[in-house]
């Protein structure tokens, strides 16, 4: 490993039922460079041991089935503790299924390994769930030293535009890496039949240029709740990615709303009477790529479906931002709005997207 | 891998072929009582139990047939927890799934 490539040490707690793949994780873990394990039979034990240690945990090992408290569970409730709010929380479980690989994510897990696993692989994975630790920690130490300045001087904006900005509470939002996890799972998995698309704020630099760093971040939230609540209607993981970019994985989409989709988003956002902290209207520019189909891509575990919707949504904010005249969807939004008020005049083609 | 992680691993094999005669134990007690149409609720959530746990850690101890057996047996079982009741591919496959647990205890 290049010097580079080094990161600092961990304090892991591993949960499994089983004592045999308990050893394991310790013998694995402790080869990729993480010797400080501790190693518990139940979700209680965890829960437990997580409240009386001293010092706190950087990382999580947890299995899913275990009888009583499972392991999604206990993810829920490890996430409920302010300290461990991003801490990198791995499912290791020999649950392959969609259904658990979306509850674990939707609970809170950032990455989800499956049994049998590969000792190197899992290696890799915790090594990178190091990185994220180095990462937090950076951007804490970061924090800290920007409230210290605040005190001092007023900056206008402390949140920098390609921020992955926290959002909580806003239905089906999943960080960025655990968004990019959750892909790689279900290609790895091949289990396709899913659909990514990406939003793009195209005015975001002027937003931030006028915002203050707070009004920045409850804007970025706004726009996440605006499009979470258009989603709704399917099942999806929406992340957003920094740099007023959002991206949503979505299964069991139907077509016709999708085409409504960014129209509908606009009504919200509209709805929601955004303004600046000096009270001026604020006007949000947000754009949909094209939906970018999973099943297109060969079986291997990849990102590609990501990064081609991510693009697209790139070239539609670079299209209005050269015509500014047209506005996107602003000028349709009473025409959906009428359309929903009366759904009869609505041309539904309940045709569903054939992945 | 280096060598100390595989004189581990080897270790920790050697523990799992271990308790691998318990394990056909209880699937021999199983499959008995499916036969004979005496398996509770109980009886087989234990059955998923003994599967998952072979299916989680075969594969990464080197017994890939072994793992992949029960991964699939796994997936029977739940079905047949799901539905209610058990077929004879059921019994059929707790049968060839101990068969693949004394392949693993001889090699």
């Amino acid at each position: 490993m290049n010097k580079k490539d080094m990161v600092g040490p961990m304090k892991i707690l591993a949960v499994d039922d089983d004592e045999i793949i308990l050893e394991l994780l310790k013998e694995v873990v402790g080869a990729a460079g993480f010797p400080d394990i501790t190693l518990v039979t139940s979700g209680a034990e965890a829960l437990k041991t997580i409240q009386n240690s001293p010092t706190r945990f950087d990382c999580f090992l947890l299995d899913i089935q275990m009888p009583e408290m499972d392991g999604i569970e206990l993810c829920n409730h490890i996430r409920k503790f302010p300290a461990y709010r991003s801490a990198p929380i791995l499912m290791i479980t020999a649950m392959a299924d969609r259904q658990y690989i979306d509850r674990a994510f939707a609970a809170g897990a950032s990455d989800y390994v499956t049994k049998p696993f590969d000792v190197l692989e899992l290696g890799t994975r915790v090594n990178l769930a190091a990185r994220l630790v180095q990462e937090h920690a950076a951007a804490e130490d970061k924090s800290f030293a920007l409230e210290a300045l605040r005190d001092q001087i007023e900056t206008k904006n402390s949140v920098a535009m390609s921020e992955e900005i926290r959002i909580e509470g806003v239905a089906g939002v999943i960080g960025k890496l655990a968004f990019e996890n959750y892909l790689l799972q279900l290609t790895r998995g091949g289990l396709f039949g899913s659909c990514i698309v990406a939003f793009q704020v195209a005015n975001i630099s002027t937003i931030h240029q006028h915002s203050s760093g707070s009004d920045f971040a409850n804007t970025i939230i706004d726009i996440a709740e605006a499009i979470s609540d258009n989603l709704r209607r399917s099942e999806f993981f929406l992340s957003y990615r920094g740099n007023g970019q959002f991206v949503a994985i979505c299964h069991k989409v139907v077509m016709d709303t999708f085409n409504d989709l960014p129209g509908e988003i606009a009504m919200s956002i509209r709805d929601m009477e955004l303004v600046y902290d000096n009270g001026a209207k604020m006007d949000v520019q947000l754009v949909m790529g094209q939906p970018v189909k999973c099943g297109f891509f060969s079986s291997k575990s990849t990102l590609e479906p990501l990064y081609k919707a991510v693009d697209a949504a790139e070239a539609a904010a670079r299209s209005m931002r050269r015509h500014p005249g047209n506005s996107g969807w602003s000028s349709k939004i009473d025409t959906i709005r009428n359309r929903l008020k009366h759904p009869s005049t609505k041309n539904v083609s309940k045709l569903e997207m054939g992945f | 891998m280096n060598v100390a992680l595989s004189d581990k691993l080897l270790e920790i094999r050697g523990k799992f072929v271990s308790s691998l005669p318990e394990r056909k134990e209880r699937l021999t007690a199983l499959h008995e009582k499916l036969t004979a149409g005496t398996c509770t609720a109980s009886d087989m959530d234990e059955l998923r139990f003994i599967v998952h746990k072979i299916h989680g850690l075969a594969g990464t101890l080197g017994f890939a047939t072994l793992g992949s057996f029960a991964a699939n047996l796994e997936k029977e079982v739940n079905t047949a927890i799901e539905k209610g009741g058990y077929s004879s591919t059921l019994c059929d496959g707790v049968t060839t799934l101990s068969g693949h647990v004394q392949d693993a205890i001889d090699a």
